[in-house]
């Protein structure tokens, strides 16, 4: 990895796309996730791909392009979720504070409605739509480990917090697409 | 569910990852043995993230890869407009240069205001003004876009923007009456390909309204060029992807580089 970096460095495009090859997919599936749109994680995994090349010269060698990379990502999503968030169309479960006591009341008081109508689907795509219910830190979370299967420490490197603050937050992200998931338990047992 | 078992169940989460310590791993694993309500939470949240592993990929438009690649040679090729050009000793040159400058004084109005140059990691030090010309197009091809010829009060300005005795040393003779357009000789505006080092550096980004110069002398011309040939050079320059790298690199040895505000280098690089 470190001569196709060294490569991109010295501008060689054909080493920026084996970069690329190596992590459209899972940028997508991280953007699509925290975007619900795939036009929008197109949108944005491009950028992220365009930034990184941009500033490539930034970028150390002993660290992993991987996890720098989708902290590029990760930021990107966040900015366009946070000029979309001005828009009151979309669905979502407002988590004021995770660390609030009252956040899973504020989960099962929304749950009436639309939680109904994921029991007749397939545990995978009930997940996915119990995904996109989720606060954008829980999504964000639950994505890059259990869908991109980043360890805890990379995890802690894009998101740019402690350790222990992955561990909790990825404990209440679960509990909370679990409580969401209640309803549909069947699929999964 | 008994007290105990909430706080088992607190900590499946990061069971399931195999992420807690060894002893408190070995409390979850003998209490989920015997209690029939923990296991099956237990169960129920290792199935969602199995679940969620085993999550199809989403499908990406067939020419996402090619559109992106495409973006970034576009991108590159901005970049590569960021050079550095050895200026060059000859009064020749200056003329050459002049000629230059006159044909582009039409393009040198642009109104980037942002720095990518970094004054404050260099120490700064008013140069005089000099002359810019585009790299990233043939400079035949800058004279061809400028069909009318520059008015007599841009001539001024230009002939007062060359400026040589600013980048070469007083020794050197200055162009044959340099001080009108006319007298200029029509030199070729092909810059030279020679690899030879002239007395001045001068970095400029063609992002930004900043530049950099560096006096080259015998004590710091060796380590400037060491620096340079670590980059690619074509016939107007070194290719810099990333000038305040190479602007670094150069402080760091010791050498002093004076970095200015461009009033006419915007999206131009200097010659001389």
């Amino acid at each position: 990895m470190n001569d196709i970096i060294k490569r991109v460095k010295s501008g060689d495009i054909e080493a920026f796309s084996l970069l690329v090859s190596a992590h459209e997919q899972r940028a997508i599936n991280f953007a699509y996730r925290m975007l619900k749109d795939s036009n929008d994680a197109e949108d944005a995994t491009q950028e992220a791909f365009l930034r990184a090349f941009d500033k490539i010269n930034t970028f150390r060698e002993d660290s992993s392009f991987t996890t720098w990379f989708f902290t590029i990502l990760n930021n990107i999503c966040l900015d366009m979720l946070r000029k979309r968030s001005k828009r009151a169309d979309t669905i979502s479960i407002h988590q004021s504070d995770p660390n609030d006591d009252e956040y899973e009341l504020q989960i099962e008081d929304t749950s009436a409605g639309p939680y109904e109508n994921l029991q007749k689907k397939a545990a995978a795509e009930t997940l996915e739509e119990a995904l996109s219910l989720l606060s954008e830190e829980h999504r964000a979370i639950i994505t890059l480990r259990d869908i991109n299967d980043f360890e805890y420490d990379e995890i802690s490197k894009i998101l740019g917090i402690s350790l222990g603050t992955v561990k909790s937050r990825l404990s209440r992200a679960r509990f909370a697409l679990r409580k969401i998931l209640e309803k549909n338990k069947e699929l999964f047992l | 569910m008994k007290e105990s078992c909430k706080d088992i169940v607190d900590l499946i989460p990061l069971y399931i990852d195999n992420a807690l310590e060894d002893d408190i791993n070995s409390k979850v694993k003998e209490h989920l043995k015997y209690c029939k309500d923990c296991n099956q939470e237990f169960l129920f949240l290792s199935k969602i993230s199995n679940t969620l592993q085993k999550i199809p990929d989403v499908s990406v438009s067939e020419n996402f890869h090619k559109n992106l690649m495409a973006k970034v040679a576009e991108q590159q090729s901005k970049k590569r407009t960021r050079r550095i050009v050895l200026l060059r000793r000859s009064s020749a040159g200056v003329a050459a240069a002049a000629v230059v400058a006159l044909s582009v004084v039409s393009f040198s109005n642009l109104n980037n205001t942002k720095t990518d140059i970094d004054s404050t990691n260099y120490s700064v030090a008013p140069t005089s003004d000099a002359i810019s010309v585009p790299v990233d197009e043939p400079v035949s091809s800058v004279q061809n876009k400028e069909s009318t010829p520059p008015t007599a009060g841009t001539e001024e300005k230009v002939i007062k923007d060359i400026s040589y005795d600013s980048f070469v040393d007083n020794n050197t003779a200055p162009p044959s009456g340099g001080s009108t357009a006319k007298d200029i000789p029509a030199a070729s505006p092909t810059l030279p390909a020679e690899e030879s080092v002239g007395d001045v550096a001068v970095i400029c980004d063609d992002l930004t309204c900043m530049k950099a110069v560096i006096t080259l002398d015998d004590t710091n011309r060796d380590a400037v060029m060491e620096i340079l040939s670590q980059y690619e050079k074509d016939d107007t320059g070194y290719l810099i992807p990333d000038i305040n790298n190479v602007l670094r690199k150069i402080a760091e040895q010791g050498i002093q580089v004076q970095t200015e505000s461009c009033d006419l280098a915007h999206n131009y690089i200097i010659i001389k």
